[in-house]
């Protein structure tokens, strides 16, 4: 029995939650514009058909009308409500906008592509969890300009939040908007830019916007058409992995679009915080953070070795190694998932090695998936600490990273952290199983790839295949997964446990 | 602004959630990681877990980049220390706060005329909370009647709250036909919780409390009306301490009859060679029959200022049960200032927030010379200079559109102080004593700063 206090608690988050969802919902309602206008650079001289674009922009603008006029009513529907965020708020609103944002993103596929409802809130949701894993088998053919623009325009949206948005755009939010930053935030360590949260989001979207423009141009300038570099720009910043290509990077095949989108990538899973400190601390900045050298260190030490095996396993020179080597272990590490290559194909070692990767993630507070280096470090540390507790009860000593103590509670909370990761991907993987008649590989991989956000898999879901066979309720279930890979589990999990529900 | 608070305690807490609230760049130092957690929890600041006066905290905490630093730990040399090095690190303005009569007897003028003050060490301004609350209480023993007393412009105008009584003759009248001594109006009112800045129209009831501002020397006109009280001319304070001390000696030395009752011998002994013309008597003034002894019953007003908050409410409660009829208490503890009032205490001062209130109004542009926060913070009062072609000044006051809520309480120019009405023009540089809703705030800066057209 529910006491009746708290079903007038429930109604009440309920009804102040319209107001940020209305607002989210105009936000979205002018991207989809957006996507609409800048569909036709997508020149005939590139291969694309005006006349489909124009279709394509028109479902676009009707998506943005309804999704606008919804917003409308869900903002009448809050007018008089008071709104105060505190804890509970918080999450409850961070949850309901991110589920929004895949609800509504899926408009355009079933109204512009005539997907069915699973396969487009699939598409939506691994639009804005930025995992980038997708159910269309023939890409380029089946979307219209407007519609691929919107797929990767979901990522960039995502990657780094739109509730980070939200803090940084409206004012008088106050210490509430520090609440709502905290529930969307990626990786234990967040904020600290700026003592004021409203001017930490306002340099994370700068910092992020001037990225994927300057992606855009260096794209532009090695070789990729207008409408590629804008898509691909939004994607990668985000560490998305949508791309309107069929076989991914790999269609162009060209070495230095590679090594400009791998730099990218990299750049994509780097805090974000580091940019903003090099600014007045100088390049040193990001040596002295410990996470930054592991993530470094990761890097080119999986490269190596897997380049190395490649060499004498399938390419002809190391050179030729290491390039696809190293966009793949950037791609697979910050969880973007775009494709050079076919790993599928390579060998045991190689593969083992990137399936390492895909829990492992970039640094805390970028675009990255995964489970976050600090906290793999973290994780690292704890138990070296506790082997040492072992032998010698006496030691009083922290966890420490680098040079910093880590307080316990963060450390639990990592370490529980790490055991929803797992506990997740090994229920997604039995449900997967259930729902469909597939391997243990893509069962496992398909949990893992939506939960860490990285996209593509291996075994049925590899680089080359896609999501598209699951039925329906697996693409819910994935849908679900990915969600709560990028709300770190803790922001929409409370809303299960019913404590929260009463007062 | 970028500002950098020491010190979370009750000050330090406050002064950091206005300053957020405004929307200043907040830093905040603690060396308790607990407390450091709840400011989190709370407040919009960045937060640095350290001591205080350790200038590598200071440094992660951006005192090199702060226009303002506020050392408001409770221990008066950690506030010195780190005030003094913040300053050497660069900070712009340094607020000490600080405790101990020790400290405070350099600051006398006498002093800083022979080169000892605080500026000297780089210290800009020392907050001393037990010399305002004596002050303030200064202040209303010398009103007539008035329950809280602040001064305005060099000390000119004069805002006064005071209680209605039930027979006061001005309850039910219209405050437009209400005839008000010369030179004085009234501000605003508070009624139950509420604050809010009467209208013609407006009629005071009984149990309001109402601030009235006026020329300082006009003041007892107006009191008396309102609430017939009289300065005081016996006055029996409770409490040995720096704020006893200093109390006791501003109100001798105005001629009035002093008793001050310390807690134990020692710190009575230690009181009276200083207090020449005060009674000092040691004793509990929890103790009923030591109250009648001192006839605490025939004094005019009963201050009870010891360090404790529990001992200050009976020993108030008790003077007013034995016939004195107006009783003060220090209080330290915020939340206990209206439950305080409730049980009958006529004037509740809270040092914490007399302190707060004096280092907010540093933070503010320069133009605005001062600030002091009415009720629960929902009003207040501050004290503009009116910048040359702002939209206030060079017109009549009936012909510039003001919101509710916003009023002007006085005026100070070249030729001296008065309280305008609809005719009055404001000219630029004039000192101007608004009183507005705290939400009207961003409109009472724009008023007052020159507009860009």
């Amino acid at each position: 029995m529910i006491p009746a206090n708290s079903k007038r608690a429930r109604l009440s988050l309920v009804r102040m939650t319209a107001r940020p969802l209305g607002l989210l919902l105009f936000v979205l309602a002018a991207f989809m514009a957006l996507c609409a206008a800048l569909g036709f650079l997508a020149l005939p001289a590139d291969g694309w058909d005006i006349a489909s674009t124009q279709a394509g922009a028109h479902s676009m603008l009707t998506s943005a009308g309804i999704t606008g006029v919804v917003g409308l009513i869900a903002l009448i529907a809050s007018l008089g409500v008071p709104f105060k965020i505190g804890r509970r708020e918080a999450l409850f609103v961070v949850s309901s906008i991110w589920i929004a944002m895949g609800v509504f993103g899926a408009i355009p596929y079933i109204i512009g592509a005539h997907m069915s409802w699973a396969d487009a809130v699939f598409e939506a949701f691994s639009g804005v969890t930025t995992t980038g894993g997708t159910i269309l088998t023939e890409i380029e053919g089946r979307l219209s300009a407007p519609l691929h623009l919107w797929r990767t325009m979901t990522h960039w949206i995502g990657g780094i939040g739109i509730v980070v948005l939200f803090v940084a755009m409206l004012p008088s939010l106050g210490v509430g908007g520090k609440r709502l930053f905290q529930s969307e935030a990626a990786g234990p360590d967040s904020g600290g830019l700026s003592p004021r949260i409203r001017d930490t989001a306002k340099v994370l979207w700068w910092i992020y916007l001037s990225f994927t423009v300057l992606e855009f141009f260096v794209l532009r300038v090695v070789g990729m058409p207008w409408f590629d570099a804008i898509a691909h720009a939004f994607s990668n910043m985000a560490t998305g992995g949508f791309s309107t290509k069929n076989s991914s990077i790999g269609e162009y095949n060209s070495a230095s679009i590679e090594v400009v989108m791998t730099l990218f990538m990299l750049v994509a899973g780097t805090n974000f915080a580091l940019f903003h400190s090099a600014k007045t601390k100088g390049l040193s900045v990001f040596w002295k953070s410990h996470e930054f050298r592991v993530y470094m260190f990761l890097f080119t030490g999986i490269t190596l070795v897997i380049a190395t095996d490649l060499r004498f396993d399938m390419y002809e020179s190391m050179g030729e190694a290491i390039r696809y080597a190293a966009f793949q272990v950037a791609a697979i590490m910050t969880g973007t998932g775009f494709a050079t290559a076919d790993f599928e194909e390579w060998s045991t070692l190689s593969r083992i090695m990137l399936l390492c990767l895909y829990f492992c993630g970039g640094m805390a507070g970028s675009t990255s998936g995964g489970m976050k280096l600090i906290r793999i470090l973290i994780i690292a540390k704890a138990v070296v600490h506790e082997v040492r507790i072992g032998f010698r009860p006496a030691l009083v000593a922290p966890v420490r990273v680098g040079e910093h103590a880590v307080a316990e509670g963060v450390v639990r909370a990592t370490l529980v952290y790490a055991l929803l990761f797992m506990g997740t991907v090994g229920l997604g993987a039995i449900a997967v199983a259930c729902l469909d008649p597939v391997d243990i590989t893509t069962a496992f991989m398909a949990s893992l790839a939506c939960v860490a956000n990285v996209g593509p898999g291996m075994g049925a879901i590899g680089p080359t295949e896609n999501y598209a066979f699951f039925s329906d309720s697996t693409k819910v279930v994935l849908s679900f997964c990915m969600l709560l890979g990028r709300l770190e589990f803790f922001s929409l999990l409370a809303l299960f446990v019913p404590g929260f529900w009463r007062r | 602004m970028h500002v950098v608070i020491i010190g979370m305690g009750a000050v330090g807490r406050d002064v950091a959630k206005v300053m957020q609230a405004e929307r200043h760049d907040v830093v905040v130092i603690d060396n308790d990681p607990d407390v450091i957690d709840v400011v989190n929890e709370r407040l919009d600041v960045a937060t640095v877990v350290g001591h205080g006066a350790n200038p590598k905290i200071l440094q992660l905490a951006g005192v090199d980049q702060a226009d303002l630093v506020v050392a408001a730990t409770d221990n008066d040399e950690v506030n010195l220390v780190a005030a003094i090095a913040s300053k050497q690190l660069g900070a712009g303005r340094t607020i000490a706060r600080l405790h101990s009569g020790e400290y405070e007897d350099t600051m006398s003028e006498d002093e800083v005329e022979k080169g000892l003050h605080y500026g000297m060490l780089g210290i800009d301004v020392v907050v001393s909370p037990p010399i305002l609350v004596a002050d303030e209480m200064f202040q209303i023993a010398r009103s007539h009647g008035a329950l809280d007393v602040h001064l305005f412009a060099e000390n000119r105008i004069e805002l006064a709250e005071v209680e209605l009584m039930e027979n006061s003759p001005v309850i039910g009248i219209a405050l437009k036909d209400l005839t008000l001594p010369k030179q004085t109006r009234v501000g605003a009112v508070v009624r139950g919780d509420e604050i809010f800045i009467p209208s013609g129209k407006d009629a005071l009831a009984s149990g309001d409390r109402a601030y009235l501002f006026g020329r300082t020397a006009d003041m007892h006109e107006i009191e008396d009306l309102f609430c017939h009280g009289q300065e005081a001319s016996r006055v029996v304070v409770y409490g040995g301490n720096v704020v006893g001390e200093v109390l006791s000696r501003r109100l001798s030395r105005a001629g009035v009859h002093v008793t001050l009752i310390a807690e134990d011998r020692t710190a009575a002994k230690k009181l009276a060679p200083g207090l020449a013309q005060v009674t000092v008597v040691h004793g509990d003034g929890t103790d009923i029959a030591r109250l009648e002894e001192e006839n605490v019953g025939n004094a005019d007003l009963y201050f009870a200022v010891t360090d404790d908050d529990e001992n200050n409410l009976m020993s108030g409660l008790l003077a007013k049960r034995l016939g004195c009829p107006r009783a003060s208490c220090l209080v330290h503890r915020h939340s206990y200032q209206e439950l305080y009032r409730t049980l009958g205490i006529d004037m509740v001062i809270s040092p914490r927030q007399i302190a707060a209130d004096h280092i907010l109004q540093y933070a503010r542009p320069p133009q605005v010379e001062s600030i002091v926060r009415l009720g629960d913070g929902d009003a207040e009062v501050l004290e503009v200079t009116a910048a040359m072609g702002s939209p206030v000044t060079g017109k009549p006051l009936s012909k510039i559109s003001m919101p509710a809520g916003v009023m002007i309480g006085g005026v100070l120019g070249p030729e001296g102080v008065h309280i305008p009405d609809g005719s009055s023009v404001i000219e630029p540089g004039d000192t101007v004593v608004v009183l507005a809703l705290t939400k009207q705030r961003s409109y009472v800066e724009k008023l007052f700063q020159r507009s860009l057209f």
